[in-house]
């Protein structure tokens, strides 16, 4: 707890008992900014809360436009950059042994299932399905 | 009206009682501010700007302490906000060697002082000095409320009231009064 002096307890009671009167435009200019207060509510609504309503619709809605809007070069842009960082993984359900079986008879290990400008060409062994 | 009558009507944001609010503690609130700013046209702005929050935080009074207690601290932070929006609070010192004894104030001075003369003293006074003397003499803040309100230390918060008490002891001698022995 603060400790007074004798001096300091003077001043103190000293100090607490000044008054002074305030000017008649101090009276007016609070006045002034208490109308100011009630004026500008509306159904206890103030501009500044319709206005950042406002705000906060039409950033939802133009979010909610460029998340939809394929062809927004916004939208796309991330779409490509999903894609580069996602690894690419084969469907689990392609399996290459019933992609044949459901070839027609002939075009199974026949040379004319495959185009005449690919046959030259040698398959590295890693992309292979039957090394 | 009654105090409590007072409160009601501006919670109802009665201008009448406003206005008796005001006109009831506007003299006390005005003077306290102007123990913080040196300038009386600051003072009155502190009070109009005290004014307003009061009435517009008026529904957070809890009526369980004082209302003229609750203007005050009102009043006290509004004068400081003013001080610190002026940068006038930057400039604060720490002593390293410090004796209390020898910057003690003859009490029997200050009874014999007019108001304009404790004004005087007070504006003579350093802002710095004047804030923490003020905010520990006369409203009774400890020097850790004092440091968290004015964003310093404790130490520097003790300096600066026995630097304060040194320079009214220095004033007070000047007027003709003898400082009591150290």
């Amino acid at each position: 707890m603060a400790t007074f002096d004798p001096f300091e307890s003077e001043f103190r009671r000293r100090a607490t008992g000044l008054r002074r009167t305030p000017s008649a435009q101090a009276w007016n200019r609070l006045e002034h900014r208490l109308d100011q207060r009630g004026g500008l509510r509306i159904f206890g609504i103030r501009p500044w809360m319709v206005a950042a309503l406002l705000l906060l619709v039409a950033g939802a809605s133009i979010v909610t436009s460029v998340a939809t809007d394929r062809n927004n070069p916004l939208a796309q842009r991330s779409q490509f950059i999903e894609e580069l960082n996602t690894p690419y993984v084969p469907e689990e359900s392609f399996n290459p042994a019933d992609y044949r079986n459901e070839l027609p008879d002939g075009q199974v290990d026949s040379p004319s299932a495959t185009p005449l400008e690919y046959r030259d060409i040698v398959v590295s062994a890693k992309y292979r399905i039957n090394s | 009206m009654n105090e409590q009558d007072l409160i009601t009507g501006c919670k109802a944001n009665d201008r009448r009682a406003q206005r008796e609010v005001y006109d009831r503690y506007s003299p006390l609130m005005l003077a306290v501010a102007r123990r913080y700013t040196a300038r009386d046209a600051d003072a009155e702005d502190v009070i109009v700007a005290a004014f307003y929050k009061v009435f517009e935080k008026i529904d957070t009074f809890t009526e369980m302490g004082s209302f003229e207690g609750w203007i005050r601290r009102i009043v006290v932070n509004e004068a400081l906000m003013l001080l610190r929006k002026k940068h006038a609070l930057r400039q604060a010192s720490e002593l390293s060697e410090v004796n209390p004894a020898s910057y003690s104030v003859p009490a029997e001075a200050v009874q014999r002082l007019a108001e304009a003369d404790i004004m005087s003293l007070l504006d003579q006074m350093p802002v710095g000095y004047r804030t923490v003397f003020n905010l520990y003499v006369v409203e009774g803040y400890k020097h850790r409320e004092i440091a968290e309100l004015l964003d310093i230390s404790i130490n520097t918060s003790k300096s600066q009231l026995i630097l304060a008490k040194k320079r009214l002891r220095e004033q007070l001698e000047k007027l003709g009064y003898r400082a009591a022995d150290g």
